[in-house]
């Protein structure tokens, strides 16, 4: 493996072992680490979040435990069985660790990663690789604050979250975020493609929603936030230029594009002059 | 008695620890006719790693006699052909005909150390460990993965494993120096929390439970160590007599090695109100 850089950054996969027998196992968390100071930050499955093959599984603990371990041998700078202490966090580290835990959680070797924003994109990192299922309410809490950060408190106010608009044959459907004119309706709304499983339907869902809202009389304007892996990990390039095809518009990156994402909704609300703004 | 059972075929990399065990599926018949199940073996070749093995009996077997959990331990039989077939791998240590000493490998087992012994383990089990240690000589317990937690119902279980250091490390487990070691009183060092535990757990009356423990455990001394091949004692040319003189002396000096007169001047202390 070629020397790292001081601000390029690595991420190792935890491996649950649930059939130790065929050695067969399932990632479960991910730990990112490097940039110019070093940090570390862990992501295992939480309470709420399924994986089906680790169903009866004391998982968590197992994870916490392993996780725990990794920080006290950061925090004491010491692995164990070391002939002589790797330096901590370097490629020989972590392989030494590798061979360390052998039970219940394994780890993966280091591996490369495009990182810009470590505690952010360590939970994409996840949903990328380790896709557990969870609650459609966390699921949505996550994009919605997503979204929020994204715009901004300035840019937050203009909208109201989670209102039904017009669709097709005048049937409403409720979108993420909608500042409505007499003229015309700025949408905007969050996709997540981080998630392998959940990536492509999702983007089904959204261009049909949009195009059900377009079919209305009312002229709808669609501006998209979007969660991906880091450095488009599972290809979701394709569900993003798909997007922007049928909607004819630009997605932003709510991690890495968020200037973007903030200049383009200040662009169209800028073109409704104050006076005409209603609902908003 | 350890159950025999027949090294199959070996499953991942050695361990990176001194004696690099690793894991080897085994099966209780000699042509393997029945189903395998995973060992964590650690081989012997020369005179000391088979002191290790006479170590890692002895020091399971008294864990055991003390009312720890302990593995399911047994002697791993080595063909000529499974000998051959993991010589000559780089990084996996030398393996001799024979048997070597294995324990069923667990999975749902989580490493203990410094880290996590005060949080996972009882005040009276951890203090019995202590006992116990001070009586075989391990010097080694806070070493990671030198106790293990088995995650069992939701709850933590105990244990004791790698004995491999018993009577003071594998290089030190001569006959020559067992004399020496059956004199010496000098306990090993206190666990995590440790001091406050004993005083929590009761203090004096919980020690004396302790040794009293140990003195039990002595008395099947020659069970214990006739579960170790004869072949074994060759190699590390000890003799079950030397060793079981050297528990024998350490299991009497107990007291002294356990501090007990510090502990029961507390117990008196306490018991006058001095302590108040």
């Amino acid at each position: 493996m070629r020397p790292q850089t001081a601000s390029s950054y690595r991420y190792a996969v935890l491996r649950y072992v649930y059939d130790a027998k065929r050695d067969l196992s399932v990632p479960a968390g991910v730990i990112v680490w490097g940039g110019p100071k070093g940090e570390v930050t862990y992501r295992t499955l939480a309470d709420e979040e399924r994986i089906p093959e680790l169903s009866g599984h004391d998982a968590g603990f197992f994870l916490d435990e392993t996780v725990q371990r990794i920080q006290h041998w950061l925090s004491e700078e010491q692995l164990p069985f070391a002939e002589t202490q790797p330096l901590p966090l370097s490629d020989e580290w972590w392989l030494l660790a590798q061979r360390v835990l052998h039970h219940r959680v394994r780890l993966s070797r280091p591996m490369p990663l495009e990182c810009v924003d470590p505690e952010r994109e360590t939970d994409l990192l996840f949903e990328a690789v380790v896709s557990p299922r969870e609650p459609v309410r966390r699921v949505r809490q996550r994009m919605a604050s997503a979204l929020d950060e994204g715009l901004g408190i300035n840019l937050q106010r203009y909208f109201r979250k989670r209102v039904p608009t017009a669709g097709y044959s005048k049937r409403s459907t409720i979108v993420s975020r909608l500042c409505e004119t007499p003229a015309r309706r700025l949408v905007v709304e969050g996709i997540n493609l981080a998630s392998p499983e959940r990536a492509e339907t999702e983007t089904y869902s959204l261009v049909g929603k949009a195009n059900w809202i377009r079919d209305d009389e009312k002229d709808a304007v669609f501006i998209i936030g979007y969660l991906a892996s880091p450095g488009g990990l599972n290809g979701e390039g394709v569900y993003k230029s798909w997007i922007e095809k049928q909607l004819d518009t630009t997605c932003y990156d709510l991690v890495r594009e968020k200037e973007g994402f903030r200049a383009a909704v200040q662009r169209v609300l800028d073109q409704e002059s104050p006076q005409r703004r209603l609902g908003c | 008695m350890l159950d025999t059972v027949y090294a199959y075929r070996v499953e991942g990399e050695p361990y990176p620890s001194r004696w690099r065990p690793f894991r080897v599926y085994c099966t209780p018949d000699k042509q393997h006719s029945s189903e395998a199940c995973p060992y964590w073996v650690k081989v012997r070749h020369d005179r000391n790693s088979a002191a290790v093995q006479i170590s890692e009996v002895i020091g399971l077997c008294l864990a055991s006699g003390m009312g720890f959990r302990t593995h399911t331990a047994a002697l791993v039989m080595a063909s000529q052909a499974f000998a051959d077939s993991v010589n000559g791998l780089e990084s996996y240590p030398t393996v001799c005909e024979g048997p070597h000493f294995g324990t069923r490998w667990l999975a749902d087992v989580v490493d203990g150390g410094r880290h996590n012994m005060a949080h996972h383990m009882d005040r009276v089990g951890m203090l019995r460990l202590w006992v116990l240690d001070c009586w075989i000589r391990v010097r080694d317990r806070t070493t990671d993965g030198n106790v293990l937690f088995l995650r069992e119902d939701g709850k933590t279980v105990t244990l004791p494993s790698d004995h491999s250091d018993c009577f003071g490390g594998a290089g030190l487990f001569t006959v020559d120096r067992l004399d020496d070691l059956g004199l010496e009183a000098e306990p090993v060092g206190y666990y995590p929390e440790m001091e406050s535990r004993i005083l929590e757990a009761g203090g004096c009356d919980i020690m004396e439970e302790a040794i009293a423990g140990v003195r039990a455990a002595a008395a099947n001394l020659d069970e214990v160590l006739g579960y170790v091949p004869e072949v074994w004692w060759d190699q590390a040319q000890l003799t079950p007599g030397a060793v079981r003189g050297c528990l024998v002396e350490r299991a009497e000096r107990l007291d002294q090695t356990c501090m007990m007169g510090h502990w029961r001047g507390m117990r008196d202390a306490a018991a006058d109100g001095k302590l108040l």
